[in-house]
């Protein structure tokens, strides 16, 4: 009988050389607080998106860069997430006739805790498991919500979605709604970097780096992975809340596999192994697609030729791309006698 | 008897029909250095796992300091006060030496879900302690990848020994060494025993270093404990020189 | 609706032929990721892709020949030939390179190519969805009518199962394979050129879904994103059955064909969660699947 195949490990690279995500991180702060001043609102629309999506895709990096597996069903607390904001508001609208400030901030807030509850029960029996299975697994869980969310017309509207989202007078402006965006992401962001340097984050790159020797350190291998699963669909679910509000609708295409899929190209794309290697892929990502398909049909075909020539000629992302050559670039000035540490 | 630091009764493990252990009985006091050792095959790997919690025993009991701790996960075994080193040294080869101990010290003091602290600082000089002691000092910025096969097991070993154990258990600790790294590592193994009072249990092949370094050696032979004794009394046993020796010079 | 035994009957036989459609993709892909352990996204679209060329080949026949059922043969039996030498280019040139890479950048290339693949198929055969009539006179079955072509489907399916089967078990080269699954380690050693089995087998799992797609184009239409829908179905195939498993595959294809079939009867928009449902039970009671091997570390 044959015999499955050993499931191969996933080791990513380490997040390494924190400068360098820093350094990165410190330019794009500036450059999307100054995205309003471009000519129309186009550009604050694509970067509304491109914050929510990589929102998600760091969400998504915390299980993989991080813990070294892969969530193939992602979405799932992203979309959980969009529709307990969604549900809500549209309950709170059809109540009272709109939304009030406090009501938008009770549906947004909501998101976290039903992500958060969805991916302890899910991710209960997903850490079970490592490597392709962990993977099939958080597949399998995503589709099978995806389907109930699709299928559940009385209370989801199945197919066609929740249309007609309305915030409050302030959050329709696009500018309001954009900076509201970027100050949540950016707390986001703040809290996941203080993590990623935390004696937590420490005990994840252990589990990743090798979950046998971590298990005989004295970490409760399922239970630090169980913690981790909840933390990124809390993420995940902050990210949701914000889609509602932003589309005005969700539909259960936010729980589907597509979308799993676009927090791995993004992570991919940018450097799973950087800290904010997420955000740089959402940026190419979202911003290709949101300027390629003004000018053609073959967006898929676009964006699979970069994707192609990015796993095939920049292995670790783009920002393994600047980082060889910032370090080339370094090693030239200093000279070749020197010796080559690798920061801690 | 109170005063054992661990106490294993009846132990029994079937591996698909191979009795990898048993009925094996054997206790160990606090402060004692021991080895076990038997030819390939002899279930000296086994035993250690079935203390540690990666196997669970078929049958039989293990206490440590009185308290039963059969069965248990692996992690709690450590944090009841026994450490482990692998006969492959087991690391984590992505981060840095310093990493690597340092991360080990803030799982003991239970920084494990600590989501807020600053990693680079908790434990940083106890870390710088601990690898100074396993003469890691120059390496302390490399990643652990690229250390040498000696200084990985080194690293190990400072790994182990940041969850402040009570029992050491080291697999085959001077394996893949050169003679001068292991009778260095073996000082140092000494040194621990001697100088902290911690209680060492190791295997090894090499009966030089298990007769120069073990006060007490039990062998073990398809499973079973063949003799428990002074290293003296285990090399005259007519019993071990048939199985154990005579199988090598064979 | 009432259940008589004749409806079941012809929901059993939906189901069987549904059944057979994703074993001859799912076996492929099983076979591909035993021995190489690579997981291949595209392996649906490179399916649909055999479609769209079967299909072509198929009025291109009838136009220049005359009408008749039967050139779905040599159509068929070309775009088979064709899409095993692509499967073994798409080796050679781009899978070779990702044997030693993390899974998540074998899924990113494999889902390049099914976004490529994908645009070109739209490029060329655009965006209407493609089926082939068959003359064929509905068949009494128990009462009822039903189209005998899908005897034909399950047909080629069992036949397809044990064609692999006999070719993995009592053939050399089918030995070889199986030996990888086992130990690549051992295959090199004795001294079989490896690159150049990787190369046949992806293009052998290529071959049996290509060879599907032209078999099943008159039951089912074909149209872009159909690839989509199908390749998670294969995954839960694959893993339901166990990694490498041919017994396994069609075991489990059987399962999901038949379920699924039936799940239509009775919740039409819930069918495929069904799947799920069950592909999240065996992978918590056994993730090795049904007919895989526990791997023990």
């Amino acid at each position: 009988m044959a015999m499955p195949a050993p499931a191969k490990e996933t080791t990513a690279k380490p997040p390494g050389q924190p400068d360098l995500s820093l350094c990165v991180g410190l330019f794009l702060a500036p450059a999307f607080f100054l995205v309003p001043l471009l000519p129309g609102e186009y550009p604050v629309y694509v970067a509304t998106e491109i914050l929510i999506l990589g929102l998600f895709a760091m969400s998504f990096n915390l299980i993989y860069g991080y813990m070294g597996q892969i969530s193939f069903g992602h979405a799932a607390y992203f979309g959980l997430g969009a529709y307990a904001t969604a549900l809500l508001m549209q309950y709170l609208q059809q109540e009272t006739g709109a939304v009030g400030y406090f009501g938008f901030f009770l549906s947004m807030l909501i998101a976290v805790p039903v992500s958060a509850l969805g991916a302890l029960i899910i991710g209960f029996f997903i850490v079970r498991l490592t490597g392709i299975y962990f993977a099939m697994l958080s597949l399998a869980f995503g589709e099978l919500l995806f389907y109930i969310v699709f299928s559940w017309y009385s209370f989801t509207k199945g197919d066609d979605g929740i249309q007609g989202l309305l915030p409050p007078a302030f959050f329709r402006d696009v500018y309001n709604f954009y900076y509201f965006t970027l100050i949540v992401v950016a707390c986001a962001l703040l809290v996941m970097w203080r993590i990623s340097r935390s004696p937590f984050g420490y005990t994840l790159r252990m589990l990743r780096e090798n979950a046998q020797r971590a298990a005989f350190v004295g970490i409760n291998v399922r239970l630090t992975m169980l913690v981790n699963f909840v933390l990124a669909g809390a993420f995940a679910g902050l990210a949701g809340s914000l889609w509602g509000p932003f589309q005005r609708s969700v539909s259960p295409a936010l729980l589907g596999w597509h979308e799993s899929g676009l927090a791995i190209f993004m992570s991919l794309i940018g450097g799973a192994g950087y800290f904010i290697g997420p955000v740089v892929g959402s940026i190419v990502y979202t911003g290709l697609y949101a300027y390629v398909t003004r000018f053609t049909d073959y967006w898929p075909l676009t964006i699979g030729v970069i994707i192609l020539a990015v796993v095939l000629f920049a292995p670790g992302g783009l920002l393994s791309l600047l980082d060889n050559a910032l370090r080339r670039l370094r090693e030239k000035r200093d000279g070749d006698g020197e010796r080559r540490e690798r920061k801690p | 008897m109170s005063g054992d630091l661990l106490r294993i009764e009846g132990l029994t493990k079937m591996f698909g029909g191979i009795q990898a252990a048993h009925n094996i009985d054997y206790t160990l006091s606090k402060g004692e250095i021991a080895a076990i050792i038997g030819p390939n095959g002899a279930g000296k790997s086994t035993v250690f796992g079935l203390i540690t919690g990666a196997q669970k025993p078929d049958t039989g009991r293990i206490w440590f300091e009185g308290r039963d701790i059969t069965g248990l996960p692996a992690h709690e075994i450590v944090n009841a006060g026994i450490s482990r080193a692998f006969q492959v040294a087991n690391i984590f080869p992505k981060l840095t030496v310093l990493e690597n101990v340092r991360s080990s010290l803030q799982v003991r003091r239970g920084h494990v879900f600590s989501l807020f602290g600053d990693a680079r600082r908790l434990c940083a000089e106890e870390a710088g302690e601990l690898i100074d002691r396993c003469d890691l000092s120059d390496k302390r910025l490399l990643e652990a990848a690229d250390l040498s096969q000696g200084d990985k097991k080194r690293l190990e070993l400072a790994i182990a020994l940041s969850s402040a154990p009570k029992l050491l258990l080291l697999d085959e600790p001077v394996a893949g060494m050169s003679r001068d790294e292991a009778s260095q590592t073996m000082d140092l193994v000494t040194r621990l025993n001697e100088e902290m009072g911690l209680t060492i249990l190791f295997t090894e092949h090499n009966m030089s270093i298990v007769f120069g370094h073990a006060k007490r050696v039990l062998l073990l032979h398809r499973g079973e404990a063949i003799i428990d004794g002074s290293p003296q009394e285990v090399r005259d046993s007519p019993v071990a020189q048939e199985i154990y020796f005579g199988e090598q010079v064979l | 609706m009432v259940y008589d035994l004749t409806s079941l009957l012809i929901q059993l036989l939906s189901g069987l032929s549904r059944a057979m459609m994703l074993f001859l993709l799912a076996s492929g892909l099983s076979l591909i990721f035993g021995v190489m352990n690579i997981l291949n996204f595209a392996h649906a679209t490179l399916w649909m892709l055999a479609g769209y060329l079967t299909y072509t080949l198929f009025q291109f026949f009838t136009a220049t020949m005359g009408e008749s059922g039967w050139w779905l043969l040599p159509s068929t039996f070309l775009a088979t030939a064709a899409l095993f030498a692509l499967g073994c280019l798409i080796e050679f040139v781009l899978i070779r390179r990702m044997y030693d890479r993390e899974l998540p950048e074998q899924l990113l290339l494999t889902f390049a190519l099914i976004l490529i693949i994908g645009d070109v198929i739209k490029m060329i055969w655009g965006v209407d969805n493609l089926r082939i009539y068959m003359p064929i006179e509905p068949m009494e079955f128990f009462d009822s009518f039903v189209n005998p072509y899908s005897f034909v489907v399950i047909g080629v399916g069992v036949a397809v199962a044990a064609g692999l089967w006999w070719f993995l078990h009592h053939t050399r080269y089918g030995k070889t394979i199986r030996a990888a699954v086992h130990s690549r380690e051992m295959v090199s050693a004795l001294g079989i050129r490896i690159g150049a089995m990787y190369t046949a087998v992806f293009g052998l799992g290529v071959a049996v879904a290509a060879m599907s797609a032209g078999v099943f184009l008159p039951i089912v239409p074909i149209g872009l994103g159909i690839d989509m829908d199908l390749i998670v179905q294969c995954f839960a195939v694959v893993v339901i059955g166990g990694f490498g498993s041919i017994l396994g595959t069609f075991v489990a294809s059987i399962i999901v064909g038949v379920v699924y079939s039936f799940s239509v009867l009775i919740w039409p928009d819930g069918a495929l969660a069904i799947i799920f449902v069950i592909l999240v039970a065996v992978l918590i009671w056994r993730p090795w699947g049904l007919f895989g091997t526990e791997l023990r570390s």
